[in-house]
Parts: C-alpha cells; sequence; structure tokens
C-alpha cells in the first residue's frame, strides 16, 4: 500500500493499521450487500416472497462506508486537494498549509463526530426502533457511525500535530507525509493493486 | 436573504480556501458553516446530524460503491485487457487503426466502469507498448486514450450521474438512458474525427494492419461478451423496469464476482484489492457530499438560487447567449476544479437558470456531466490528460495537450447540438 505508512511515528502506523482494517470491514459490508440484494430480487421473482429489508440495510452499509472508511481515505491521500496553488508556493509555505490542511480536516471531522453523537444520543434516549420489518435499534448503525467519524477525526488530528510538530525540524517530511498525491503516485497505487494478475500470496 | 455581492463573496471565499489546498470537502464545509453562523447564529448549525445521517442513508447513492465494486472487480480481474485486444482486431484496417481501438475499447469500459483514472490508466497501459512498436503518432496516441476516457461518465453507469440525481431528485433511470445516445455520438464523432485525419495525413497511424484471421476474431469475440453481457444485464433491468439501480448494480456485482470466478481468478488479494480501493473511492466521494448537501440546505436557506436566478433574468439576454456564457464559465471553471467538485457545487446556483431557460432536469444532468468532461482534459487541472502523461512515461505534458485538441472540440459540438435540440435527449 502507498501513503508511506512504514517512516511514520508508531502511533500514526497503529493508526493506519487499524484505519485499514476498518476500510476492509465497510468494504466487506458492500459484497454481503451486494449478495443480500440479489437474494432479494431472487426471492422476489421466482418465489414471489418479498425478504424486504436490503433497502435499509443498503443505507446503514453505505453510513458504514462513508464513516468507517474515511481515516483509511485520508491516509491514501485520497481525499481530494487542488494542488495547483500550493504547488506553487515555497516549501516553508507549502508545509503549513498541508498542516492546515490536516487541522481543518480535523476540525470537520470533529464537527462531523460531535453531530453524530447527538443523533446516537436521541436515539438511545427514545429508544429509537426503525418503522420497518426490521425494526432495527437505531444505536446499532449509528454507534459504527459515530465510531467511524471520530477516529477519522482522531486520525486527522493525530496527523496534524504530527505535521506541526515537523514544521520547524524538518518541513520536507510534511511534504513527503501530508502533501496532495501526484498524478504517479494515484496511477502507481491503481496499477500496483490491479497488477497482481498473478498474485503470489498475502503482500 | 443574500444579496448578488453576498453569494459572489462567497464563491470567492471558496475558491481561495481551495487554492490555499484545503480539502475539497473541508472547503465546501467551511464555506457553508461560516454562511450559517455568520447570518443565523447555530439555529442552522444544529440540523447538520440529521442531514449528514440522510444523505448517508440515501438509498439512490447506495448505488456507487456497488457500481464502483463491480468495476473494480472486472478491471483486477482483467475483462478490459481481453476486451482491448479482441476489439482491435476488428477495427485494424479502417483508417487511422488501431487509434480507433482506444475509443471503442473506452466506450465499452465505460460501460461496465464509472470511473475516468481506471478508464484512462488500463487502456493507456494495454495501449502504449502497442503503439510504440507500429510508429503511431504519439500525440494521437495519448490524445485517444485521455479523451476516451472521459467517455466513462456519460456513458451509464455513471457516478457523476449517480450524484446529479441524488442532488436534484431526478429519475437515475432516466439519467442512464439518457446519457447512452449523446455516449455514442461522442464516440462516432471522436472515431470520425480520427478517420477524417488519418486519410489527410496518414502519418499518425502506423501501416494500416489487415484483419486477423476469422477464426482469431471469433475466438477473441467472446472477450467481448462479459463486459456486453453485463451492460446488457444492469441497463435492462433498469429501463425494462424489473430493478431499481442500486438493485441493478447489486446483481452486476454478483455477475463480475462470477465472471472472474469462472476464469479461476478470484482470489482474495484481487477481492481485497477490490473492496478497499471501493471503500476510498465512495469515502471520498460521499465526504464531499456531506458537505455539498450541506452547503446547498444552507444556499437555499439564504436564498441564494432565487437571488442568482432574479440576477440573469435581470440581464436580459437571449436563452442561446446565456447558454454561451454558461458553456464558457465551466470551461473556466473547469481549467481549475476537480470535475465532481465543479458539478457537486454549482448545480444549486446554475440549475434555477437552465430551468428558467426552459430545460428540463434531464438534459440539464448530462449538460452538466458534459462539462465535467471537458474538465477532465482541460489543462492545468485536467485529471485525464496527467493520468495518461504518467503511463506514457516520457515527453511532456504538453504533447498529450495537442492531443486532445480535436476531441475537445467533437465534445463542443455536440454541446452546442443538445443546446439547439433539447429533443436529442428525450429519445429515450
Amino acid at each position: 500500500m502507498t501513503g508511506g505508512a512504514s517512516n511514520l511515528p508508531p502511533v500514526l502506523r497503529a493508526t493506519a493499521g487499524a484505519a485499514r482494517v476498518l476500510a476492509l470491514v465497510a468494504g466487506a459490508a458492500v459484497v454481503v450487500l451486494a449478495l443480500l440484494i440479489c437474494i432479494d430480487i431472487g426471492a422476489r421473482s421466482v418465489l414471489r416472497v418479498s425478504v424486504q429489508g436490503s433497502d435499509e440495510i443498503g443505507g446503514y452499509v453505505l453510513a458504514l462506508v462513508g464513516s468507517l472508511g474515511l481515516a483509511h481515505t485520508l491516509l491514501q491521500k485520497a481525499h481530494p486537494r487542488i494542488d495547483l496553488g500550493v504547488r506553487l508556493l515555497p516549501l516553508r509555505l507549502r508545509a503549513p498549509l498541508h498542516v492546515l490542511a490536516m487541522a481543518t480536516m480535523a476540525a470537520m471531522g470533529a464537527f462531523m463526530a460531535w453531530h453524530a453523537w447527538g443523533e446516537l444520543g436521541q436515539s438511545l434516549t427514545f429508544g429509537a426502533v426503525t418503522n420497518t420489518p426490521l425494526q432495527t435499534p437505531l444505536w446499532v448503525p449509528q454507534g459504527l457511525w459515530l465510531l467511524g467519524t471520530a477516529f477519522f477525526a482522531l486520525t486527522a488530528a493525530l496527523a496534524a500535530v504530527h505535521g506541526a510538530a515537523l514544521l520547524r525540524r524538518d518541513p520536507a517530511r510534511i511534504e513527503a507525509l501530508y502533501a496532495p498525491t501526484s498524478v504517479e503516485e494515484e496511477v502507481g497505487a491503481f496499477l500496483g493493486d490491479a497488477a497482481p494478475k498473478f498474485p503470489e500470496g498475502d503482500r | 436573504m443574500l444579496g448578488i455581492e453576498g453569494a459572489i463573496l462567497g464563491f470567492a471565499l471558496l475558491l481561495l480556501l481551495l487554492f490555499i489546498g484545503l480539502h475539497i470537502a473541508v472547503a465546501l464545509f467551511a464555506v457553508a458553516v461560516l454562511g450559517a453562523w455568520w447570518f443565523f447564529d447555530d439555529a442552522m448549525l444544529r440540523p447538520f446530524g440529521t442531514m449528514m445521517w440522510g444523505t448517508l442513508n440515501n438509498f439512490l447513492l447506495v448505488a456507487i460503491p456497488l457500481f464502483v465494486l463491480m468495476g473494480e472487480v472486472l478491471v483486477r480481474g482483467g475483462v478490459t485487457e481481453r476486451m482491448y485486444r479482441a476489439l482491435s482486431d476488428w477495427l485494424r484496417p479502417l483508417p487511422g487503426g488501431l487509434l480507433h481501438t482506444n475509443i471503442l475499447a473506452s466506450t465499452v469500459f465505460a460501460a461496465i466502469s464509472g470511473s475516468s483514472v481506471a478508464t484512462a490508466a488500463t487502456i493507456g497501459t494495454v495501449a502504449f507498448p502497442t503503439f510504440r512498436s507500429q510508429g503511431y503518432s504519439e500525440r494521437w496516441v495519448a490524445g485517444t486514450v485521455a479523451s476516451g476516457a472521459t467517455l466513462g461518465i456519460l456513458i451509464p453507469p455513471s457516478i457523476n450521474l449517480i450524484i446529479y440525481g441524488a442532488i436534484t431528485n431526478t429519475s437515475i433511470g432516466a439519467l442512464f438512458t439518457a446519457g447512452i445516445l449523446p455516449g455514442l455520438i461522442l464516440a462516432g464523432l471522436f472515431m470520425g474525427i480520427i478517420a477524417v485525419w488519418a486519410v489527410i495525413d496518414p502519418s499518425i497511424a502506423g501501416p494500416r494492419g489487415a484483419l486477423a484471421p476469422w477464426a482469431d476474431r471469433k475466438r477473441r469475440l467472446f472477450d467481448l461478451l462479459p463486459p456486453m453481457g453485463i451492460f446488457v444485464l444492469v441497463m435492462g433491468s433498469i429501463y425494462g423496469g424489473f430493478a431499481t439501480p442500486t438493485e441493478a448494480a447489486a446483481v452486476g456485482v454478483l455477475a463480475a464476482l462470477l465472471l472472474v470466478g469462472a476464469s479461476r481468478k478470484l482470489t482474495w488479494p484481487l477481492l481485497r484489492d477490490a473492496m478497499l480501493a471501493t471503500t476510498v473511492t465512495t469515502a471520498m466521494t460521499l465526504l464531499i457530499l456531506i458537505a455539498a448537501f450541506y452547503l446547498n440546505f444552507i444556499l437555499g436557506v439564504l436564498g441564494v438560487p432565487a437571488t442568482v436566478s432574479a440576477f440573469v433574468a435581470g440581464l436580459d439576454v437571449q436563452p442561446m447567449v446565456m447558454m454561451l456564457i454558461l458553456v464558457c464559465l465551466y470551461l473556466i471553471l473547469g481549467c481549475f476544479l476537480d470535475a465532481l467538485a465543479m458539478m457537486i457545487a454549482t448545480i444549486p446556483i446554475v440549475w434555477p437558470i437552465v430551468q428558467m431557460l426552459g430545460y428540463d432536469a434531464v438534459w440539464f444532468g448530462i449538460f452538466l456531466v458534459m462539462m465535467c468532461e471537458l474538465a477532465l482534459i482541460t489543462p492545468p487541472v485536467g485529471m485525464n490528460l496527467y493520468i495518461v502523461q504518467s503511463v506514457r512515461g516520457r515527453g511532456s505534458v504538453g504533447t498529450v495537450i495537442l492531443g486532445v485538441l480535436p476531441f475537445l472540440g467533437c465534445i463542443l459540438l455536440l454541446v452546442g447540438l443538445i443546446c439547439v435540440f433539447p429533443g436529442l435527449l428525450s429519445a429515450g
């Protein structure tokens, strides 16, 4: 995997590992969802019975991807930034801007987590259960939602702190770790991932 | 209510935040929060949690990760490369030869994937080595790969059209159907200009090859069946009303898994990488969407769309002139903004104007996607240009930029056509 995870401090490296696991969980949920929907369609058209609920679960899976997947996406530098303006600046201005980008991302993550907490709190207070055949207790998907957004905010904050600590010492390293991806990296990541057509075990 | 000056100031602030390198989602979100706070204190910050949960529970958007997963599984399973070879067998005798393969392969690939990065990188990787040994003009090869890849967002399934449908409450089935004809016309225009140019200046293409032996062609024809089959399955079930786009996407995922499984390529690393890539693409899109939905909500509360369309109505210009201004505006924006962000951020402002001019929501969706196509191949921020350059791995990006110029002209021509004949898009 790209993203320079190998030269991060231990805390961030552990965070990156956890982020990847959460992203895999979200990705696996998409696969399971696809199968569930297919079973639903099959039952509907062949057996004439409606299993129902796959659309509701679809919503939860999307919430899972959109929260548990955020941190890994951040560390893969896949949340897009426009580097057109930044590229023109000298390194001593570029480095603080990379830190600023991480810090504002952490702020947005914290805002999201705070509001997710608010929603979860309401669902818990009222013991909210969806008005559907599944009768899902809302705290389950919303709890995972809070977990994902909070972990995302934490990851961004750690990256921002790490970047800020490097500002005086090693601005070039900030550039290496937290600058937007160059297209070469992006294509490399895509082809690198697509490449294992003859996979020799796990990387 | 916010005056037109306030709206312009807000937009300028957004551009500033983007240019100092904040993440696109953060820039959109920051403008929304500042606007909400400035005018309403915290009253309009409170609904954010409910809105975010609503965005994430949108059943229409569930189609995004499913379609992404379908494309990822098929690409990683090697379906694309086999398809490219099969097409090249048939197209070699045409003037312009294998250049047509780039366009047609992109067209077919577009039908199973909604991503331009994947299209440009995959087709480019297969194409460049083949072309170098045969004396093709590097400029034209690069131009065809970069431009062909823009078809991915016009021909269904298209992530951009799903997002547009979710934001504007437009039927995704109708949008997908409306995208097919202009997509095919555009591919036709692309191939037409290659053929004409190759007749005028044969040096752009290598030696015209003969058709491959019939036995080979027939055998490789089977490599075209899987992508075609999946497209027919997915679009057929949407168009025939058997399934929602989300359900069709799920069927597409199952078909892709079975197909790659049947060729014994469905391994854990493949599945794991496809799942991770799906999560990354979807999470990236969703974060922008969360910010954009909130920004749109704040803009609506502030009455910005009404203000802007009243302002434009007051200008009293001909509808065609207005469309021309819009196209120019998008061309300029597209030079500097990421295509998806440009689309999402401009919908709430531009849609009321376009509606006032008498165009419908499906038409505007297709128009917007074409503006995104232009944005993908206009420097300095045209994503496809750099992807192709990076796959090419030598010379300068200037060659790619020169290469896409004729195709840029084709897209503009088609935009002109749909402006004059809006009926072109309602044929479905």
